[in-house]
């Protein structure tokens, strides 16, 4: 069995090596027409992908999935569709230093089943236009649907001149095959967007790897804000898709001299706030009482199929489900991350004690990922932001489509957000193609001159101290 | 966008491409060469040589035809040679430099 593995291994990456072999020559021309055919194919097929996604998975609404696709495509498209990925960046005449872009070679790239086509098309257009062939690792629950995302960009980019084999795809149910890719030598890259486990088999393989981490998105309404567009920017981008992106907001932290108002919006825009018996029944079914973290169930969930399952009695048209878990941590199940429509609701006395609050939250394994802030008071948001771990800060906008970039702010399209190193990650960019090339720097010789007319002697005196060589360092300028 | 040199006094039967190989260019050429070669009943000392000086770009499927005639021969008498540098960079990313004797 192992035997056969390995060799289904080494087939895939003998093919990705020899398409990476030939993507190399391309020019940057041809590079974007192939992108181009890729991001065609991809858009055409949204609704149908979209719809594919939400009957393969059950998972999230599928009008959001078109969206989802769209971002992934159209917008993604747009934000690399200039940029030069090919040959020379830049040359600065100053520095006398030239930029030049290299492919990194074979990427291996994780889909997670909670945005299956987007994420699988979104990857499909970096690692086309940054020339690198791809192998596409599918969850079990979504092989069908990234499977045919991934089958309808590749003839289309074959059919515009791609190199044969630039899109790869492990069909569902190879989770070995996915672990033997990872540590495979000839494996350049590791895009593993997903759990938490994933992302550490990733950055534990011994390849280079850009992961993500889990986001447990606090969200303070400050004083200062417009509390109806707040809330109808939270309920938005709580309900998007039901709550599937990890930057959707988990918890919403106000102070008391505005709760009655934050509330009664949120009641205006069908939300249902529940009472402690209630939110003991929800908690049972949407945290796994051993691990302390979302049951798998709840995911992408509609209200009414989640409050049937926890024997609640809520309004037809309810969007989101909201309690007030009473503390944070891990005496408190629904303080954490849950993608889902249920929001966790916090009131504190003061800003202070709510800027406290979102900390608490932010480090409840959410670090590096995403924060919000809804205020017009330009100081506090500021203060807000600094005081985050988080990549990306939204202000008066909604997380989940704010945090994934475009749709309401210059934020580079993405659907794999970097969490920094709080999120065991190396990077707090929403990956883009910039992170997927080598750049090399060609230099020309431009000697320091100030290093040049400096006796260098003077390093040997260990009686002179840097106030004395600086100034005889810099004596000339 | 190849022709071929046989000479049976030195042993050596040369193949010598030029311009694009791109994967449409390939097709159906592999299995010429290939009943070239075996039209002619070699010995295990003829040497089979691709020369790639002429060649601006190689596809995958060029690669694939040269391993496959590489596997045709006689262990060690199969070579590559006068490539342009991006010819052998591109041998060297699929990592099959060594294995053809890219030269």
């Amino acid at each position: 069995m192992a035997d056969h593995l390995s060799e289904k291994v080494n087939n895939l990456m003998d093919r990705a090596l020899l398409s990476a072999a030939e993507f190399n020559q391309f020019s940057q021309e041809q590079t974007d027409t192939v992108v181009d055919a890729a991001f065609r194919a991809g858009f055409n097929n949204r609704v149908r992908l979209a719809k594919m996604a939400w009957e393969e998975t059950g998972i999230g609404v599928w009008e959001h999935k078109v969206i989802k696709n769209v971002l992934a495509t159209q917008l993604v498209y747009e934000s690399i569709r200039d940029g030069k990925t090919v040959g020379v960046l830049s040359s600065d005449p100053v520095t006398g230093i030239t930029e030049i872009a290299h492919p990194l070679g074979p990427v291996l790239a994780v889909i997670p089943v909670t945005n299956p086509t987007s994420t699988t098309l979104f990857k499909i257009l970096l690692c086309l236009k940054t020339r690198n062939p791809l192998i596409l690792s599918t969850p079990h629950s979504a092989s069908k649907c990234c499977a045919e995302a991934a089958r309808l960009c590749y003839e289309a980019a074959l059919e515009a001149g791609a190199p044969e084999d630039c899109i790869q795809v492990i069909r569902s149910g190879n989770r070995e095959v996915t672990q033997m890719l990872m540590g495979h030598p000839k494996v350049a890259l590791i895009l593993a967007t997903g759990g938490t486990g994933l992302v550490r088999a990733a950055y534990s393989s011994g390849n280079p790897a850009v992961g993500v981490g889990p986001g447990n998105v606090p969200v303070l309404i400050d004083e200062s804000a417009d509390i109806t567009l707040a809330v109808r920017n939270i309920v938005q981008s709580k309900t998007f898709d039901n709550g599937t992106i990890c930057a959707s907001e988990q918890a919403v932290v106000v102070t008391e001299s505005i709760e009655l108002a934050v509330a009664e919006e949120f009641r205006k825009q069908k939300c249902c706030f529940l009472d402690p018996e209630e939110t003991r029944k929800l908690e049972k079914v949407a945290v796994s009482s051993e691990t302390g973290t979302m049951s798998p169930f709840i995911v992408g969930q509609p209200v009414q199929v989640i409050a049937a399952k926890a024997g609640l009695t809520v309004p037809e048209d309810t969007r989101i489900l909201i309690v007030r878990p009473g503390g944070i941590g891990k005496e408190y199940p629904l303080s954490v991350e849950i993608l889902a429509p249920i929001l966790a609701f916090y009131t504190a006395k003061d800003y202070t004690s709510a800027v406290n609050l979102c900390i608490d939250l932010n480090y409840l394994g959410g670090i590096g990922h995403s924060a919000g802030i809804h205020a017009t008071d330009k100081k506090r948001i500021m203060e807000f932001s600094e005081l985050m771990n988080a990549g990306r800060i939204l202000v008066n906008q909604p997380t989940s489509q704010g945090a994934v970039g475009y749709f309401y702010n210059r934020l580079a399209p993405s659907l794999t957000l970097g969490c920094g190193t709080g999120g065991k990650n190396i990077t707090t960019d929403n990956i883009t193609a910039k992170n997927l090339i080598n750049i090399q720097r060609v230099t020309t010789c431009q000697p320091n001159a100030a290093w040049s007319g400096f006796d260098q002697a003077m390093y040997l005196d260990e009686t002179l101290g840097a106030g004395e060589i600086l100034k005889e360092y810099y004596r000339e300028f | 966008m190849y022709t071929i040199q046989n000479n049976s006094e030195e042993k050596v039967f040369t193949v010598r491409f030029s311009g694009r190989l791109d994967a449409l260019a390939v097709q159906g050429m592999v299995e010429v060469i290939q009943s070239e070669i075996l039209e002619n009943e070699f010995d295990s000392d003829t040497k089979i040589v691709f020369d790639l000086e002429d060649v601006n770009y190689i596809a995958s499927a060029f690669i694939r035809a040269c391993v496959s005639v590489a596997k045709q021969t006689t262990l060690g008498n199969f070579c590559i040679v006068n490539c342009q540098p991006i010819i052998k960079k591109t041998f060297k990313i699929a990592g099959l430099d060594e294995v053809l004797k890219v030269n």
